[in-house]
């Protein structure tokens, strides 16, 4: 009995270490799986948005590259690689949808031009190279370049325009608090000139004078068809969006660089 | 270093057919001045500009002048100066090509498009 007891015991111990051997593999693999499904999870998420904060935390290409030869870090390499994969793809995407954008810009841009030679016709004039102005001239649209190396295209003449305005509301509220202290009779008196409106007449002429930036369809005339105005705004938009494509190129190098450094040690570590 | 002498960089160039030129002046991007080397942004390359040319026009936007920030080439012109426009690899001034009005834009040369079809079909 007591024989049979034991081996029932012994059965059973070894029953229970075979149950616990199951279990701490089914857990590994269920861990496994977690982290796979989490990486593709954010994977999904980041279509929209920039890679999740932790996930950066927890792979880095530093740490990948670095790290021994190992199965789960391999499989930490692939997921990773597969991240930056479709970081690269949605950046792929956007700028797609941006070299459409300002390539339509400026053809419509082409387009609005030949327009406004056309109309032009009465004259026998196209609107080229005789008609630049070739005196000093400074750019009015410039770009600016921040620590992250992403350019910024700034409109010096809406800045220019945007100070002008200010500065003339100051001196018209300048103005009417001068005349409210001072008493006006209703009366126009000829014979005294109105030395405020010379004034101002005076520092208008002197602002213009003394602005820096000038449109530049102004090189073109005065009375310009309305065809040559739009061809203005298309092409103004080309080269914005030209800004942003070379950011994004510079993006989609980037994550380039990364990508091949990547393979090449996933590939070093299967060999 | 690089970056104080990136900052000075804010001017955007053409090198381009006459439309193009016209184009880019009407979005205000044109800088005439006195100082020499630096008398203008832009270039007007026609059927009887030579390579030689546009080739010179580059090297004057992209390595003699520090003001440039970015360079706009008409595709069919950096056609013309293809392996100039692939060998240069600085990051500043960004060089990118645009469509003209005779010869719209060609993505099958597009650089960022080739580097996608290297990678996948790796």
């Amino acid at each position: 009995m007591s024989l049979v007891l034991n081996e029932v015991n012994g059965s059973a111990s070894l029953s229970q270490d075979v149950e616990n051997l199951s279990r701490n593999k089914v857990d590994d693999s269920l861990r496994e799986e977690s982290s796979t499904q989490s990486g593709t999870e954010s994977g999904i998420e980041s279509e929209t948005d920039d890679l999740p904060e932790d996930l950066i935390s927890k792979f880095s290409t530093s740490t990948m590259l670095h790290e021994d030869g190992d199965d789960q870090n391999n499989k930490n390499l692939q997921s990773y690689m597969d991240l930056k994969m479709i970081e690269y793809l949605n950046l792929l995407n956007k700028y797609e949808l941006k070299c459409q954008e300002y390539r339509m810009n400026f053809v419509n841009g082409f387009i609005n031009l030949s327009r406004a030679n056309y109309a032009n016709g009465n004259n026998h004039r196209r609107f080229n190279r005789d008609y630049y102005d070739l005196r000093e001239v400074k750019a009015i649209k410039i770009v600016e370049t921040d620590e992250n190396n992403n350019l910024k295209l700034i409109d010096l003449l809406e800045l220019q325009k945007k100070n002008l305005l200010e500065t003339k509301e100051k001196e018209i509220a300048e103005n009417e608090d001068n005349n409210n202290e001072k008493e006006f009779s209703t009366l126009r008196n000829r014979n005294q000139k109105n030395e405020n409106f010379t004034l101002q007449k005076k520092s208008m002429t002197f602002e213009k004078k003394d602005l820096p930036y000038r449109d530049p369809i102004n090189m073109f005339g005065i009375l310009v068809p309305f065809q040559l105005k739009e061809s203005k705004k298309f092409f103004e938009k080309g080269v914005y969006n030209c800004i942003e494509i070379i950011n994004l190129k510079n993006k989609l190098s980037c994550i380039y660089k990364e990508i091949k450094e990547l393979k090449k040690e996933s590939k070093k570590k299967t060999t | 270093m690089t970056s104080e002498a990136n900052k000075n960089r804010t001017l955007i160039a053409v090198i381009g057919d006459e439309d193009t030129v016209t184009g880019m002046l009407l979005a205000g991007i044109g800088s005439i001045s006195s100082e020499l080397n630096k008398e203008k942004n832009f270039i007007i390359i026609d059927s009887k500009s030579q390579d030689e040319d546009i080739e010179k026009a580059f090297e004057l936007y992209t390595e003699t002048r520090d003001d440039i920030a970015v360079l706009l080439i008409n595709q069919h012109i950096a056609e013309r100066i293809r392996f100039k426009v692939d060998t240069f690899t600085k990051a500043f001034p960004a060089v990118l090509e645009i469509p003209s009005k005779d010869h719209p834009y060609d993505p099958e040369k597009d650089s960022i498009l080739r580097r996608v079809r290297r990678l996948f079909g790796e």
